[in-house]
């Protein structure tokens, strides 16, 4: 008799059965019937996005839009603002609600705690992964909660500890 | 100053647009998401009052409002007419008077 293993998902598979409006009959078969290869294409990204690097601070691209001498600007005012306290620049910079994921989007499962906690999951996952590979030195932590650094509700944080 | 990066422009706005005294507001219920339409140049404050939204003129989603942060939504409109929201951090302190008046 052949010895079988199945590694389950950084997903709970079961969380389909929570969805309000079900495509198909399992979670790979909702993607499929529901994404067209751009949005597949634009939510990986969100799973592994652009990060950068300025001065030793570590921030989402996409919530810290500056670049080269402007990014240094940038993070001069930061510094006003925060009196230099890193750990408190990178939790507001990188502090996102989970509704600004979802623009325009709002439906039922967003009130659905095991969904959202799912979703808060597969974020911290992906980005704490990512972080790992670019600065396995550092411990870099991802995390969520409720209102963290003024977001609405659930919200997603990223900052060196 | 920026209008679409800097925290004090957005105050501004938010001054001009509803007005501090005097704006509408009537206890929105939120809870994780948001109403990206509501009625012109108003704002509405969340359920537990820790966050405020702001409309205008067109009764469009502009700014979210709270003791740490604003956020501005920009609206970018594709070839075919379509309009999607854009998100960002503005730069800068939510300034003392804004705080004192949603009692933050």
């Amino acid at each position: 008799m052949e010895k079988t293993n199945l590694y389950k998902s950084v997903v709970d598979d079961s969380i389909f059965y929570e969805f309000k409006e079900q495509r198909g009959i399992t979670l790979f078969n909702h993607s499929a019937n529901s994404n067209y290869i751009e949005d597949f294409i634009s939510v990986a990204y969100v799973l592994c996005p652009n990060i950068i690097e300025v001065n030793g601070y570590v921030f989402i691209a996409d919530f810290f839009d500056a670049r080269g001498d402007k990014a240094t600007d940038k993070l001069l005012k930061l510094e006003v603002q925060f009196n230099s306290d890193k750990k408190k620049i990178e939790q507001w910079v990188n502090s996102w609600s989970f509704g600004d994921f979802f623009l325009g989007k709002d439906c039922e499962s967003m009130d659905n705690e095991k969904i959202l906690k799912q979703f808060g999951d597969i974020l911290v996952y992906n980005w704490t992964r990512r972080a790992k590979e670019l600065f396995p030195n550092r411990n870099i932590v991802v995390e969520y909660g409720e209102g963290l650094m003024g977001e609405l509700g659930l919200s997603i944080m990223l900052y060196e500890q | 100053m920026d209008r679409r990066t800097d925290v004090s422009i957005a105050i501004l706005d938010f001054v001009f647009t509803v007005g501090v005294f005097g704006a509408l507001g009537s206890g929105f219920s939120f809870s994780t998401g948001f109403i990206v339409t509501g009625a012109a140049n108003s704002y509405y404050s969340t359920a537990n009052g820790e966050h405020v939204f702001v409309y205008d003129g067109q009764g469009k989603l502009i700014y979210d409002l709270s003791a740490n942060r604003v956020k501005a939504f920009n609206i970018n409109v594709n070839p075919a007419g379509q309009e999607f929201y854009q998100l960002f951090k503005l730069d800068g302190a939510v300034p003392q008077f804004i705080k004192d008046l949603f009692g933050w």
